[in-house]
């Protein structure tokens, strides 16, 4: 929430829109991914914490790869 | 065996704020440095944004695990 | 220190949810919100019909403000987040973001003193309305699938990759953006409502209490409430900015070409 309107020049990705997206698309990874995992580790018997682990670390990588093409291509 | 002291309520909140402090650092150390490399060469503003976005998704990656595993665990 | 901090009579202290729900005015349907809805269209509609009643070359006061607003939004806003497109939305934006300006600022209003948006009702509409324009135009311009494409498909990205970041894409750009709309506004309101409370019902609870040091302690709780008030102001002047800088840049997205 730190968006200020003082910038005047920037390319099409305004500062705030980019830092806001940044957040989101990380929640967004950790959160599907975590979920996925979860109910993996739910349904296979894995023990507990090791399905939302892996997912929750999938996910932030799937969301950095993501940010990376998406924000700085 | 007597009981000293007890916490009512969710202690995962707690361990969210402990886990919001390293990225808060982080964070900041990200943001400063962009800030001074800009300052001192701000004609390499923009081939730094890059690793801008990456460090700060790669910091604030760890904060939102804690976030998402103070709702879920 | 023998001083009790004594609740005094009547005050809501501390400060709760309760204090969100003023009592029903007739019914259950006229709530203190639903005038004040009302009153901020109805303040809108008078400001904008009376300053464009006779436009002139030279503009009156009225006029002057009324287009510096327009111009504001769509310079600073449309313009710049949509490019040349987004000039054929500034007067939708101009609206909404007089109308959320209106109804924060109706906050620190003497005698309103709560705005609607701290109910999270409000900017539910609010996000609604923008979720289901830019999705509608996006499937507009690109027709339904090749929309789906261009939001969800990144290009330049080996296929086994797909699986992981679709589901990624479809969190972030149909559940996540409207949500985290209506929240930052609903929670930027209630946040500033409560610690208006906190602040000037708290100094009016020191005040009442039995040691002399305590009620003039509450002088701070005083002027930290008036600081706080002004505030208020910066952040509603910013969060209807940042609905409305938020909106046109998801309009944006959608009106974008494929790449």
């Amino acid at each position: 929430m730190a968006d200020n309107p003082h910038r005047k020049s920037s390319d099409e990705h305004s500062s705030e829109g980019a830092a806001g997206s940044v957040v989101g698309y990380l929640l967004a990874g950790i959160v599907v991914w975590g979920f996925l995992g979860w109910l993996a580790g739910e349904i296979l018997g894995l023990p507990t914490g090791i399905g939302i682990a892996v997912g929750m670390m999938l996910g932030a990588a799937g969301a950095i790869y993501l940010i990376m093409k998406r924000l700085s291509a | 065996m007597d009981v000293i002291a007890a916490i009512e309520g969710s202690v995962n909140t707690i361990g969210y704020g402990l886990a919001a402090i390293g990225p808060g650092i982080g964070v900041a150390l990200v943001f400063a440095a962009y800030i001074q490399a800009s300052a001192r060469q701000p004609e390499s503003a923009g081939y730094n944004r890059t690793w801008l976005v990456l460090g700060f998704a790669l910091v604030e990656a760890l904060a939102l695990f804690g976030l998402v595993l103070a709702f879920a665990v | 220190m023998s001083g009790q901090l004594v609740a005094a009579e009547g005050l809501p202290w501390p400060p709760s949810v309760g204090d969100f729900y003023p009592p029903d005015l007739a019914g259950p349907w006229v709530t203190k919100f639903t005038l004040m809805i009302w009153l901020a269209v109805g303040l809108l509609i008078i400001f904008f019909m009376a300053t464009y009643r006779n436009p002139k070359l030279v503009p009156s006061k009225g006029q002057w403000m009324a287009e510096s607003v327009y111009g504001l939004v769509r310079d600073n806003i449309a313009r710049e987040q949509m490019g040349k497109d987004g000039i054929r939305f500034a007067p939708y934006f101009t609206v909404l973001f007089c109308f959320i300006v209106v109804t924060n600022l109706f906050g620190i209003v003497p005698g309103l003193q709560i705005s609607p948006n701290s109910h999270i009702a409000f900017p539910i509409v609010l996000a609604v309305i923008t979720y289901v324009m830019y999705l509608y135009i996006g499937v507009r311009k690109h027709g339904l699938g090749s929309y789906l494409k261009q939001t969800l498909i990144i290009p330049g990205v080996p296929w086994p990759m797909h699986f992981l970041l679709i589901p990624i894409e479809f969190l972030q750009n149909f559940i996540n953006r409207p949500v985290t709309l209506a929240v930052r506004l609903f929670a930027n309101m209630f946040a500033g409502h409560l610690i208006l409370l906190v602040f000037t019902v708290g100094g009016f609870v020191m005040l009442a209490s039995d040691n002399l040091f305590i009620q003039v302690s509450s002088i701070a709780a005083f002027l930290m409430a008036i600081l706080m008030a002004f505030f208020e102001v910066l952040v509603a002047l910013l969060q209807a900015y940042v609905f409305v800088t938020l909106t046109a840049n998801y309009i944006g997205s959608s009106l974008a070409d494929e790449h």
